[in-house]
């Protein structure tokens, strides 16, 4: 009798190991292969995810930087690019900012840089302090993109579909979103994985499609993108490699699925969105947009909301805009932004004379 | 005073340290400071630098940060260099984040005595631009991309510096190419992918009404490649390269290998297996997207050429041919230039019977060898 209790105590505890928990998931300790960070999201409990393209995986790295901060300090580096080369002892046109976020709890800013040689430095800016994260012997999970076939090429025994570089990631409703452009073919590589990542791959690959001026119908690949609700919903949106702003239902996006979008807005005529974000004001919600040829602008998600239509006409003149309004902010060539906190973004600008600089601006200003 | 050494150029693949390789500017005295240092050699690259473990003897472990600091040697005040120490049996190994860059000098401090200044000898390979796909001169008006070839892995994040469309009348053609934040590359760094704007090759789409498609029909280019261009070791493209361009009508129709015709090779021969694809189709997916299978259904090993403009694919098999029955498969992926793939046009008027295929991801023909 007392052997099967202690059998049966045995088996509880062994049971309770193996069972893995919504944070640990299928974390192991060591030193994870990064071969280049192309991009970076924050997901639960201080989790770092980085996009490697060269691998074709996403890392889950704990950063175990927990310490909360409510109001952060602004960040504002002059010259980062020029910091940066010194402290890995280059010159700044051997070194590339690939992708800057920041930790939504202790709000440091995390910041992936690429040399010229193509090794991947993570480093961390808080002011002006420039660190550098180690990532060797830490806590991490990882998924590999291009051995999971799509669901449709597992059913017909093709072969992997190849994500040659992850253009974004994001994290929304306990799912690692992740955009992806071929060299190779023109298609949309997007994936929406479930965290904490498990073996047997459970992700959907997705064939994104979208109308223009409702004739012809182009599947494109996503070249960055955010998530937001409007009127109760989550929706995902995008900017797309040939055309501005489109929105998907995030609940349409299923594995196998031909998802048709809503293009909302377009800003203009050569040129394209670089990054978004979303910041509130009082009640309202707006999102922020850094473009390549335009000054940073910000749309109302209300306008979204009530703009119900698909772009159906032309814009008549020449570099003119359609769909919801948006308001440019005297800021341009801003090529990253996030977050800081409820009340502050950061962004990193080129400016006029050639200097890279990070700076901080309030959400009084939207 | 030029206390440098020959260099020859490391191996690749392979840590090798080097032999005492370094200049000492010729304001620095040499003292008990000029010991051995030693750069490190890792796949080409200058990884790090090394000193005799006995130079640094009592220096604890935690203490090496501040008792041997690198720097770069310029003007102003430069921080130390981000970088791990290394302790094996005889040395103490700094390892930069990232190699040291090939023509900076780096200031080397041990044990606070007077700096080492240590140039990274420049890289004596130059990159080549080897070719351009798609390789003719005459492309349909809606090409959707073009591959560029280079010997060497080449820097980054930097290409449209150094490429340029003009017209026949020379002048340079503004928002021709995607400037995508990452560009695409392939995973060596030899290969550059850069779209021509899908936003002006899709019809209806705003930019394609207002700012017409990046090439048109009957219009004659020059695709110019400056020279310049670095590699990652810091080299460049000594000349320049210009390719012509003359654009044709639209290719608006998927590719269809149920008409491609088929050369059959003789069995028992290593005779190339040819398909002749009636039109050019991408370089690169050629290359990935067709299998052949024999009638047990293994996989044929063999090499794939592309010739003729990318409109013949032959196959040299490792083995001889057999007699038999032969499957040829293709994904449907593969494009040809206006990125029509076998299931999809580029986009689709949904007034017309441009209809969806049914969405496979293999396109199977079969063959035989019967003699």
């Amino acid at each position: 009798m007392i052997a099967i209790i202690a059998a049966l105590s045995l088996l509880v505890i062994v049971s309770f190991i193996n069972r893995p928990t919504s944070s640990t998931g299928s974390f192991i300790e060591g030193t994870p292969e990064i071969k280049s960070i192309s991009a970076l999201t924050f997901g639960p409990d201080g989790v770092l995810f980085i996009g490697d393209s060269k691998s074709a995986a996403v890392f889950a790295i704990k950063t175990n930087d927990l310490a909360l901060t409510e109001k952060a300090s602004p960040v504002d580096v002059k010259n980062v690019d020029q910091k940066i080369a010194a402290l890995l002892g280059t010159e700044a046109k051997n070194i590339t900012i690939q992708d800057l976020k920041v930790n939504p709890i202790s709000k440091k800013l995390y910041c992936a840089v690429q040399s010229a040689d193509g090794t991947p430095v993570l480093l961390t800016i808080d002011k002006d302090n420039i660190q550098a994260v180690s990532l060797k012997n830490v806590t991490y999970s990882t998924i590999t993109l291009n051995n999971a076939p799509a669901e449709d090429a597992k059913g017909r025994g093709g072969r992997p579909l190849r994500l040659s570089s992850i253009s974004d990631l994001d994290f929304s409703n306990g799912k690692l979103l992740v955009s992806g452009l071929s060299n190779q073919e023109f298609r949309s590589s997007f994936r929406s994985i479930p965290f904490p990542f498990t073996k047997s791959q459970d992700q959907s690959s997705l064939e994104i499609y979208h109308a223009a001026h409702g004739r012809y119908e182009t599947e494109a690949p996503i070249e960055t993108f955010t998530t937001a609700e409007l009127n109760g919903k989550k929706f995902l949106v995008a900017s797309y490699t040939c055309t501005p702003l489109v929105l998907f239902p995030l609940d349409d996006l299923k594995a196998g699925q031909h998802v048709k979008g809503r293009t909302v807005a377009e800003l203009g005529s050569g040129n394209r969105p670089l990054d978004m974000i979303t910041m509130k004001k009082d009640n309202d919600q707006f999102l922020i947009i850094a473009n390549s040829e335009r000054p940073v602008m910000k749309v109302k998600y209300k306008d979204i909301e009530t703009y119900q239509e698909s772009l159906t006409s032309p814009v008549k003149e020449a570099y003119s805009s359609a769909g919801v309004p948006y308001v440019s902010f005297p800021v341009g060539n801003v090529l990253q932004l996030d977050k800081l906190d409820d009340n502050q973004f950061i962004f990193l600008q080129r400016r006029p004379n050639g200097d890279l600089n990070i700076a901080t601006r309030n959400n009084q200003s939207l | 005073m030029n206390n440098e050494t020959v260099i020859s150029l490391p191996s690749f693949g392979k840590l090798i340290i080097f032999s005492l390789i370094f200049l000492v500017s010729c304001q620095q005295k040499k003292d008990s400071n000029a010991e051995e240092i030693l750069i490190v050699w890792k796949d080409g690259r200058a990884a790090g630098l090394s000193i005799s473990k006995s130079i640094l003897n009592n220096v604890p472990a935690d203490s090496l940060s501040t008792q041997f600091q690198v720097r770069l040697a310029k003007p102003g005040q430069q921080p130390v260099i981000f970088g791990e120490y290394i302790i094996t049996q005889h040395e103490v190994i700094f390892e930069p984040f990232i190699p040291f860059t090939r023509g900076l000098s780096y200031e080397i401090i041990v044990k606070h005595r007077n700096p080492v200044i240590l140039e990274i000898p420049k890289a004596s390979e130059v990159p080549e631009l080897v070719a351009i796909y798609p390789s003719n001169d005459t492309l349909p008006e809606n090409l959707l991309k073009i591959y560029f070839v280079f010997s060497r892995p080449m820097i980054k994040e930097h290409s449209l510096q150094y490429i340029k469309l003009t017209d026949h009348a020379g002048d340079s053609l503004p928002n021709i190419f995607l400037n995508l934040q990452q560009e695409l590359w392939n995973e060596e760094g030899t290969v550059l992918t850069l779209w021509l704007d899908p936003g002006r090759i899709k019809r209806h789409l705003q930019p394609n009404q207002l700012l017409g498609p990046p090439l048109e029909k009957g219009e004659k280019y020059k695709l110019m490649i400056s020279a310049g261009w670095p590699d990652q070791q810091g080299a460049s493209l000594v000349k320049a390269y210009t390719k012509n361009i003359v654009a044709t009508i639209r290719d608006t129709s998927t590719p269809s290998p149920n008409n491609w015709n088929l050369k059959l090779p003789r069995a028992g021969t290593l005779q190339a297996f040819e398909l002749d694809l009636l039109e050019p189709h991408d370089y690169f997916l050629l290359q990935n997207t067709i299998r052949l299978f024999d009638s047990d259904g293994n996989l044929v090993n063999g090499t794939p050429l592309i010739t003729d403009g990318e409109k013949k694919y032959s196959f040299i098999p490792a083995k001889p041919w057999s007699l038999g029955k032969y499957k040829l498969h293709i994904e449907t992926r593969l494009e040809d230039l206006a990125g029509n793939n076998l299931s999809r046009l580029f986009d689709r008027d949904l007034r017309k019977s441009e209809t969806i295929q049914p969405v496979t991801n293999i396109f199977e023909r079969e063959w035989y060898l019967t003699q």
